[in-house]
């Protein structure tokens, strides 16, 4: 083994490279798996078009989606997605008009909408979470070698990061545009 | 040059012990030599049987099409997979006598090009469409890398060997990618141990492959290296690595290698350019003047080169 190594190093290092880097990267979220506490926060992000412009914000423990419709024909308001990281669920999130009785926006027009099925306290919108978790999006981050192959089922994923721990969230299948983080959900007590 | 002498150490042996004379053997010599004179000449019957063969290529290829919704599973697989391995069989048998080394050739192709989409069908026949795309690619990748590899094994050929590398390259991207290591450092990863792995065929029988390797190699670290230095502080490292690769050029005698790094370099210089002396007049005679400095250097080391060393 000795002896071959030395008549062709290069051949065996560049075999032996690949099989060391299978052990890092499927070692590292192994190993911080154990290490590292598992993420406690529950985060919320939109699936925002360029036509329709929405912000939200917590008024009295309640959710509400502010939008506003930059386009010339009624448009719906963009959907908002809650992500449950203990048991890994994604839920659209459902909306109740205060005073209006369609859930249109009329072109250059702001509505108000409440957000059902959720009470807290605060969002936060930074990107690291209270635990120390990070929102990372993975689109465009997988090789694409075989773009005929791959892309879909990845690229539809999110996924939040913390010392070497990553945890993965997939996205519904309908969804083709990219998704805004929009903030970790502060529990009220 | 030791594989030359080799084989002249070989014939020699075989005269010996055939009891032939010398000039029987440079008679045979001769003859061999204008029968390959002759052979390298436009032959319309060769070129003929290829185009024959691409038509009955193209006519299975458009009868299979125009069929396929009504072929139940297993004929979809059979005239796929199936036909794949069988030119694969038929080529380990022909690869036995020399006489017939382009048929090989050609049928191994057509077997390394068949069998995988032979494996997808299967796949997608016995899993259905909705199948976990990485899982079957690692599935078809990793038969083919084993057979690939055991053919190499006995066979020795160019064309298999370019099949190993090709299979070996697919499954270890195709697993980091499900795994979902890192890009960056996956290229980077793998572009050098590509290139380490085209490095060690440079002595061997096996050089004409290495060119497309060097360049995939390459294209595979300068890649990464730019994803992971791409608008960072420390992305003027992109240069350095360009300088090593240049380096290495010169090392390996690789016109790919220096051709790709020079590209990368060049593309480099272009976005510095653009970012920082977009209408400045003296970056671009500053460049002309550093471009110049490096040629006398060369120039001058060149010199004491020959003179000293």
């Amino acid at each position: 083994m000795i002896n071959a190594l030395k008549k062709n190093p290069a051949l065996y290092i560049g075999l032996a490279l690949p099989l060391l880097m299978l052990l890092f990267f499927a070692g590292v979220p192994f190993i911080s798996s154990l290490v590292v506490e598992a993420p406690k926060y529950n985060f919320i992000y939109s699936i925002t078009s360029y036509q329709v412009e929405g912000k939200l914000r917590v008024v009295d423990g309640k959710l509400e989606l502010d939008a506003y419709n930059r386009d010339n024909h009624p448009k719906e308001p963009p959907p908002v997605y809650l992500i449950d990281v203990h048991s890994k669920k994604n839920t659209k999130l459902n909306f109740v008009l205060p005073n209006e009785d369609r859930l249109l926006i009329p072109p250059y027009e702001h509505r108000t909408f409440i957000v059902e099925g959720i009470s807290l306290k605060n969002l936060d919108t930074s990107m690291i979470a209270p635990d120390g978790y990070q929102f990372t999006s993975d689109n465009h981050q997988n090789l694409d070698i075989f773009p005929f192959f791959f892309g879909g089922n990845r690229s539809n994923s999110l996924s939040i990061s913390k010392s070497g721990r990553i945890e993965r969230f997939q996205m519904p299948r309908e969804i083709y545009w990219n998704p805004t983080f929009e903030g970790w959900v502060i529990p009220s007590q | 040059m030791d594989h030359r002498k080799q084989a002249l150490r070989q014939i020699k042996k075989i005269v010996d012990e055939n009891n032939l004379s010398w000039d029987e053997v440079s008679k045979t010599l001769q003859v061999t030599a204008q029968n390959k004179t002759e052979g390298s000449a436009f032959d319309v019957s060769e070129m003929l049987a290829y185009i024959g063969g691409i038509f009955i290529f193209a006519g299975i290829g458009v009868y299979t099409t125009m069929f396929w919704g009504t072929l139940p599973s297993l004929s979809r697989i059979a005239l796929t997979f199936g036909s794949g391995f069988s030119c694969y069989c038929i080529a380990l048998g022909l690869s036995q006598d020399l006489k017939y080394q382009k048929v090989t050739q050609a049928l191994f192709l057509i077997s390394a090009i068949l069998q995988p989409v032979g494996l997808y069908v299967f796949v997608r026949e016995v899993y259905g469409a909705s199948s976990n795309m990485h899982l079957a690619t690692l599935f078809v990748f990793g038969i083919m890398l084993a057979q690939q590899a055991a053919t190499f094994w006995q066979k020795h050929l160019n064309l298999i060997l370019f099949m190993v590398l090709f299979f070996g390259l697919g499954f270890v991207i195709t697993l980091f990618d499900y795994l979902d290591s890192n890009t960056k450092y996956v290229l980077m990863g793998l572009g050098t141990s590509l290139f380490l792995i085209t490095y060690s065929l440079t002595n061997t029988p096996y050089k004409p492959v290495i060119g497309f390797w060097y360049f995939i190699a390459n294209i595979m670290f300068l890649g990464g290296a730019w994803q992971w230095l791409y608008n960072t502080p420390y992305e003027a490292v992109f240069a350095v690595f360009c300088a090593f690769l240049i380096y290495l050029s010169i090392i390996t005698k690789s016109k790919t290698i220096l051709f790709t790094t020079t590209i990368g370099l060049l593309s480099y210089i272009g976005r510095y350019t653009i970012l920082h002396f977009v209408n400045s007049v003296g970056w671009p005679i500053s460049l002309i003047i550093v471009g110049a400095a490096f040629i006398f250097l060369s120039g001058f080391a060149f010199k004491i080169k020959k003179q000293y060393m």
